[in-house]
């Protein structure tokens, strides 16, 4: 899998099923980087061309790719 | 669905503004001056002897005396004056001046009926004559005026504050420094040693420090060193790999030191709202000032767990025109607020008005999530202040001061001061700490409580409720 074809996902799900979801997400060949079992969020790493299947994974309730959120720099007036 | 997700709406909110009202200053331009138990009867000859001001006495007043006339209240021991500003600084020196009965001197504020307790009680019988509800099942809009706070808090800590700022100002002014009188901002900020901001949403008023009330501040960390912060109950982690939790960026800081700043900093003034709050630092952005959503995330699923009551982030990410928000913060807010956990986010600093006004950006246009705007000491939206162009959760919910706010940096600077809906968030956040302690509310209905209370501007669109009022 070429580094470029893998991105930063966000998963919902009911927080009930965090742990279960999460597993299936693993046996489906996606790499989980955190279960957020208060929230009902899954972080994870997968391959671009996966994101259909992890949505079809049962207890999905959505899927969608990271943000990333940049500050400018500490001497900026205005953060 | 019926299930209520987001805030209520002030009046008008249509996203263009309602363009009602213009603007409310809230000051007559004339003083309050309070006198020594005793000394009333003396009151209308020291204002004339100190200040050169007539004054009726209102013993003395027919029923005909003009509410504008300069009148002395024996009763109470209390006067109503209009001053010039040489008159202003002549009873300023006479406060200051202990072997003078004349005790305080503030400016007098606009009044109106206090709507907020029939809003409250009658919430559904004022809303069934308006246009039905926005979708959201927000309370519905509410017809008040701008409803001013109740009177703040004279504690015995304020008067002293008060007098010692008067007397620090008048040196100034035999220095030959003649502060501008931009009455009534520049007399109270004298009077109070405390920033702008704190005085403007009358935090300073208020008798709450956020005690009890856990606040996590998700952000670039904290200087865990920092002398202000001695003493206090910190609880941090980092969700960056490779850092800690130590704030080596400075954004982080500055934003817990306006949200839970100390009350009394040593040697310079007060930037803090809630300094009685436990402070939970979650480190969800670098030292480079980068972070994704999935280490922010695990900063609110952490503050979450630790039952704090007030998440702040004063982050975000650009969003376009028509963008709908995160499906996943959303769910994640709302699952925070049914938990208790009340999260506020910064509306996003992307305008360049008056030519162009950004939308709110990502997270905080999500419905359950706070979004708040920056303004300066004018009242004036901030340049770069995000607006509430789209609708859906991407409303403006209210307006904290965001330029030039003065707080607490990474040491050796120790302070600095900087602008940004960054830094008008935490402000919002510490106040919303204030009235968690103060009523026992959480989540949505703390939210609505606190919005009510804000003090209405002219823009929906740039305020939303308006300016986050503490008392």
């Amino acid at each position: 899998m070429h580094v470029a074809d893998t991105l930063k996902i966000l998963v919902s799900v009911e927080p009930s099923q965090a742990v279960g979801v999460a597993n299936a997400l693993r046996r489906a060949g996606v790499t989980v980087d955190e279960v957020l079992e208060e929230i009902g969020v899954i972080s994870a790493t997968c391959a671009e061309s996966s994101i259909a299947a992890v949505s079809a994974v049962p207890g999905v309730l959505k899927v969608e790719r990271q943000r990333t959120i940049k500050l400018p720099p500490p001497n900026s007036p205005i953060q | 669905m019926a299930e209520a997700n987001g805030f209520d709406k002030p009046n008008g909110s249509n996203g263009s503004g309602n363009g009602k009202g213009g603007h409310h200053p809230g000051y007559t331009g004339r003083f309050l001056i309070s006198f020594e138990p005793g000394s009333a009867g003396k009151a209308a000859s020291l204002l004339k002897d100190k200040a050169g001001l007539s004054a009726l006495g209102a013993r003395d007043a027919g029923a005909e005396a003009a509410s504008s006339e300069n009148m002395v209240f024996e009763e109470i021991g209390a006067a109503v004056v209009s001053a010039l500003p040489d008159q202003q600084r002549a009873l300023m020196a006479a406060v200051a001046d202990s072997s003078v009965p004349i005790t305080l001197m503030e400016p007098e504020r606009v009044v109106w009926a206090a709507m907020l307790g029939n809003a409250v009680a009658h919430g559904s019988q004022r809303v069934s004559s308006l246009p039905p509800p926005r979708r959201d099942s927000l309370d519905g809009p509410v017809v008040a005026p701008p409803a001013l706070p109740s009177p703040g808090l004279l504690s015995a800590d304020y008067l002293r504050g008060y007098t010692a700022a008067l007397r620090g100002m008048l040196s100034g002014l035999e220095g030959g420094i003649s502060p501008s009188l931009d009455v009534p901002r520049d007399l109270e900020a004298a009077a109070m040693s405390a920033t702008w901001g704190l005085q403007i949403t009358r935090v300073i008023q208020s008798a709450q420090s956020g005690h009890g009330i856990r606040v996590a501040v998700l952000d670039t960390g904290m200087d865990l060193h920092h002398p202000d912060f001695e003493g206090r109950i910190i609880v941090s982690r980092s969700f960056i790999p490779g850092e800690a939790v130590q704030d080596g960026h400075g954004h982080g800081t500055h934003c817990i030191g306006v949200s839970c700043g100390p009350r009394d900093p040593a040697g310079t003034q007060r930037y803090g709202v809630a300094y009685g709050a436990e402070i939970y630092v979650g480190k969800v952005l670098s030292n480079g000032g980068s972070g994704a959503d999935g280490g922010i995330l695990a900063g609110i699923n952490w503050a979450v767990q630790n039952k704090c009551q007030i998440v702040s982030m004063s982050l975000g990410s650009a969003v376009d025109v028509s963008e709908p928000f995160s499906q996943t913060y959303q769910n994640a807010a709302r699952i925070a607020e049914q938990k208790g956990t009340l999260i506020v986010a910064a509306a996003g600093n992307e305008s360049n008005r008056p030519g162009y006004v950004a939308p709110v950006g990502h997270p905080a246009n999500c419905p359950t999530i706070v979004a708040v705007a920056a303004l300066d000491s004018a009242l004036r939206v901030a340049r770069f202040s995000c607006g509430g162009v789209n609708g859906d959760g991407g409303e403006v919910n209210l307006a904290a001061p965001g330029v030039d706010v003065f707080s607490s940096w990474p040491m050796p600077l120790r302070y600095n001061t900087i602008s940004g809906t960054s830094m008008a968030t935490p402000c919002v956040a510490g106040i919303l700490a204030l009235y968690a302690e103060a009523t026992g509310l959480r989540g949505l209905a703390l939210a609505n409580f606190v919005l009510k209370k804000s003090r209405r501007l002219s823009s929906v669109r740039d305020f939303g409720w308006g300016l986050v009022q503490a008392v």
